[in-house]
């Protein structure tokens, strides 16, 4: 309720035009999670692409520039432009984007075409489909009682909205399984139909009503990013849909005053701010993020060299018990060079897990602290080395690559069941002692 | 284990350096169109220093054949865009990335924009450039999302399409708004104006469509790779990366050069329809690519004649029309792929299933020897329905069956023989499945739904696993036989 801070007095057109877009916002968002998850977001394109033949084919029938004929007959191309496209990817075996591609341009082709020749009697004009008319809807007011004057778009997307949300709420579980189990949804039938038509339906009438507010492409924006968006934030539906909501009215409150103070498109603005929430999204989200997740393998990757050397410090122990050291060029060399591992050097000498040498420091040996660790490394690897060996029969020359990979992510209960399949007494494939995991230092 | 002092571990990973064959297998793929493009800039230059201006040439040419000329330069143009956007949007279509043309569209206009701010004026250059710029970045958006994060490549096509877009308009508000931003013609460039293609536009679109078809040729091998199979491409070491980057920023530029012809939508179009419509007809890449031309070519050249013919219609919109029969034709009547041979292959295999199943049915009645009473099937067929008696007839017209008397049914000798053989095929089928699989009874019904299926998958045994399974069926007393032919 903080946000309602922001909202001007509402005499003034500014209170109207953010409510507008607030309200456009929500309906978008609900559905537009259902489009992202169920991967029908090329759908919402082709419906908002439909939307000016509509209006210019209800207007060839009817000849009349009635808003809501205008709305039944972008409605009704919609409906077409989905149908005809899944017709022809069924029937003719077209891939869906190619489909839908053939069938919106040949619509908005059909679209212009009549816009064009009817362009004397009607001023159908491509610019306000283009963009909207969010900034001078307070021009065209409805009185609804009380005196106060309520803009006719925002009336229709009160309604719009009411029965998307009553919508989604009445059909929650159906529009879940739907998004989550297609397959099972199917086969339980003839209800389900309904339902994805219905929500299909809703979609259409979600975008016609839309774009008299903020265009047709940009409707394309408010549906799919605030879920996307979402979807790299969550991975629980009714936390995307609220994130997605919550976005989408933000980025109506905010593209308000940035229009204002930039003066310019309030719909363009909108958009460009949703895209601005999802680039931050993209990059900083703590799971999906791009950054936490590159992060995340960096880590991974320096813990690999440090539990690498360890091990590598170990094998030298046992094999020259009376200098079990190498130089921190031969580390480095057996490693794969570069920084990761004089950055493990670094780390694992400040952790005393291992000492250097000799007094220069050149010479690195493991210390006790680190002994349990590179023992039980190496415990892993050839633990998985005999498992290879033993029970998938691969060469005892082919095993070490793997094992080198593996070691790093066998964790207690794998190392439970392997130890449950082989006995861990004989040696592994190149005839070395499999060493103790628990063994006392 | 010997141990002299050295360090060896567990093993050692001996792994063969092939690194120097591959480098000097791999081709220097960039060679040869960057020989091309020198050439053509050393023709530019040339020309430009002897003097010859490509667009008076044009025009000579033109009054020279006598032919109206906004119309010739209009269909000229427009055949070049649509030789162009067959031919890359073919890969475009291949890749299941149809919608990107679309999404390049509206991406290009924040770039426009700004290169309107940059340059204070219209310049068709430095619009091109501009639309190239933030095409280009779109595309790479596209290509990086659904790879690096959990979008999806349709979210991601849509979250291009829609927020450059509505940057674009955003920005484009605020020029319009501005003092000298009256003519900034950013919507003329958005929706294209196709009648008002001067010459200067063809030649630039030449120039592209030009390069189009020479990168497709160069890099046939590696588009192809790419465009079916991107991941092998990658395992095997192809610059997957690279190719893939060069085939979108074709798609980008031919799709900013159309822009300006025939406007946002539209120019998806060309470079989505051609290319649908060439697969209808043939299985092979090469083969889809010149027809993907020629329908580009045809669609372009038959809506300007067509927009030229009627004054009222659009041309941009009649070339998509065009474009739309063509692919409607295609869809329909294509062999093999076309709705309608589908339709007739599947009401062949359904007919002939049928056929089948008739013919044994009055095998098992016993009308291999004597005419039965079409009533004898009636627990197998609804004897009365138009289907069943359809069914009949194309069974007499095949000399397969005989009906001595109006109710009556008897096999003919070749009748005799494909009811046995159909007879054989089932026992051996159930044959076949009753040793694989346990024969519960949810696999029996698998078998008897298989059962309609019997001839095609007992074709397709090898002769051995056939002749064995005979064997035992024989040794079983199980196998069909009619004794001699009777005389």
């Amino acid at each position: 309720m903080l946000l309602l801070a922001f909202l001007p007095d509402i005499a003034d057109s500014g209170f109207w035009i953010i409510a507008t877009a607030v309200l456009v916002n929500i309906s978008c968002a609900l559905l537009g999670t259902f489009l992202v998850l169920r991967r029908l977001s090329l759908v919402g394109d082709a419906i908002s692409h439909s939307v000016l033949p509509g209006i210019g084919i209800a207007f060839l029938i009817s000849g009349s520039r009635d808003p809501l004929i205008m709305m039944a007959g972008a409605a009704v191309a919609a409906l077409v432009s989905v149908v005809l496209s899944r017709l022809i990817e069924r029937f003719a075996g077209v891939p869906e984007d190619a489909a839908l591609g053939v069938v919106f341009t040949t619509l908005f082709a059909i679209g212009v075409t009549i816009i064009t020749l009817t362009a004397d009697s009607v001023d159908l004009d491509a610019d306000c489909v283009l963009h909207g008319i969010l900034a001078i809807i307070t021009l065209d007011a409805v009185d609804l009682g009380g005196g106060t004057l309520v803009p006719r778009v925002t009336v229709t997307l009160s309604v719009v909205a009411l029965i998307v949300a009553g919508f989604v709420a009445v059909f929650w579980k159906e529009l879940k399984l739907l998004a989550f189990d297609p397959g099972l949804a199917r086969s339980l039938g003839g209800r389900y139909a309904l339902i994805d038509s219905l929500f299909l339906g809703l979609v259409a009438v979600v975008t016609v009503a839309a774009f008299e507010a903020v265009g047709a492409i940009l409707v394309i924006a408010l549906l799919i990013v605030p879920a996307a968006t979402g979807q790299l934030l969550t991975d629980r539906l009714w936390a995307l849909m609220l994130l997605a909501v919550g976005f989408g009215i933000a980025s109506a409150i905010g593209g308000r005053y940035v229009a204002l103070a930039a003066d310019t498109d309030v719909a363009g603005v909108i958009a460009g701010l949703l895209g601005v929430v999802f680039a931050l999204a993209v990059v900083f989200a703590p799971r999906h993020g791009y950054l936490p997740k590159l992060a995340q393998r960096a880590g991974t990757a320096r813990r690999m060299v440090r539990e690498d050397l360890l091990a590598m410090l170990y094998r030298a122990r046992e094999i020259r018990p009376d200098d079990p050291s190498l130089t921190r060029a031969e580390l480095s060399e057996i490693l794969g060079g570069g920084r990761l591992p004089r950055i493990a050097i670094r780390r694992l000498l400040a952790a005393g897990d291992i000492a250097p040498a000799d007094p220069a420091g050149d010479r690195l040996t493991l210390a006790e602290p680190g002994l349990p660790q590179a023992r039980r490394m190496v415990h892993k690897h050839r633990l998985w080395e005999a498992y290879l060996h033993r029970k998938l029969g691969v060469a005892p020359a082919d095993v070490h690559p793997a094992a080198d990979e593996a070691m790093h992510f066998i964790d207690d209960d794998d190392r439970q069941a392997i130890t449950d399949e082989i006995d861990i007494v004989t040696p592994d494939p190149h005839g070395k002692p499999i060493p103790d995991y628990d063994a006392a230092p | 284990m010997p141990n002299n002092g050295a360090i060896t571990f567990d093993a050692q990973p001996v792994l063969d350096g092939d690194d120097g064959g591959s480098a000097r297998r791999r081709r220097r793929w960039w060679v040869l169109p960057g020989l091309l493009l020198g050439a053509q800039l050393a023709l530019f230059a040339i020309g430009g220093a002897a003097g010859v201006d490509p667009e008076a040439e044009f025009v000579a040419l033109t009054q020279a054949l006598g032919l109206p000329f906004n119309d010739t330069v209009v269909a000229l143009g427009a055949a070049l865009l649509g030789l162009a956007g067959g031919v890359i949007g073919s890969f475009a279509v291949l890749r299941r990335r149809a919608l990107v043309a679309d999404a390049v569209a509206h991406a290009a206009l924040p770039g426009i924009c700004i290169a309107f701010l940059l340059i204070g004026q219209r310049d068709f250059i430095g619009f091109a450039i501009g639309a190239v710029g933030s095409g280009l970045a779109g595309v790479a958006i596209i290509a990086w999302l659904p790879r690096h994060t959990r979008i999806k490549v349709d979210a991601a096509i849509g979250i291009v399409l829609s927020v450059f877009f509505g940057i674009g308009i955003a920005i484009s508000g605020a020029i319009q708004r501005s003092p000298d931003g009256g003519h900034a013609g950013i919507d003329a460039y958005l929706l294209g104006k196709t009648a008002a293609m001067i010459p200067g536009d063809v030649f630039a679109i030449a120039v592209v469509t030009l390069n189009v078809v020479l990168v497709v040729i160069v890099l046939y091998k590696e588009f192809r790779l790419i465009g079916f199979d991107a991941p092998f491409a990658r395992s095997a070491g192809f610059p997957a990366g690279v190719i893939d980057f060069v085939m979108m920023a074709t798609i980008v530029v031919t799709t900013v050069i159309g822009l300006a012809a025939v406007g946002v939508v539209l120019i998806a179009a060309l470079l989505i329809i051609p290319g649908v419509s060439a697969r209808f007809w043939t299985e092979r890449l090469g083969r889809m690519l010149l027809l993907a031309a020629l329908f580009g070519v045809v669609t372009g050249l038959g809506g300007a004649l067509a927009a030229a013919a009627l004054p009222d219609i659009p041309a941009g919109p009649a070339i998509v029309m065009v474009g739309a029969v063509i692919f409607a034709l295609s869809a329909l009547l294509a062999p093999r792929r076309g709705i309608v041979a589908r339709f007739v292959d599947r009401l062949r295999r359904r007919a002939t299933l049928f056929r089948r199943a008739l013919l044994e049915a009055v095998r098992d009645a016993g009308g291999s020897r004597e005419p039965i009473p079409a009533t004898a099937l009636e627990s197998r067929f609804a004897v009365r329905s138009l289907g069943f008696r359809l069914g009949v007839w194309w069974a007499r017209l095949r000399t397969e069956l005989v009906r001595p008397a109006p109710n009556a049914l008897q096999l003919t000798a070749t009748g005799r023989a494909a009811a046995l053989e159909y007879a054989r095929a089932r026992r051996l089928w159930h044959r076949l499945l009753s040793r694989t699989v346990d024969a519960t009874r949810e696999t029996r019904a698998v078998i008897d739904d298989v059962d309609r299926d019997v001839i095609d998958a007992v074709a397709a045994l090898h002769p051995q696993a056939r002749a064995r399974l005979e064997q035992a069926l024989r040794a079983a007393g199980d196998w069909p036989d009619d004794g001699p032919e009777a005389p």
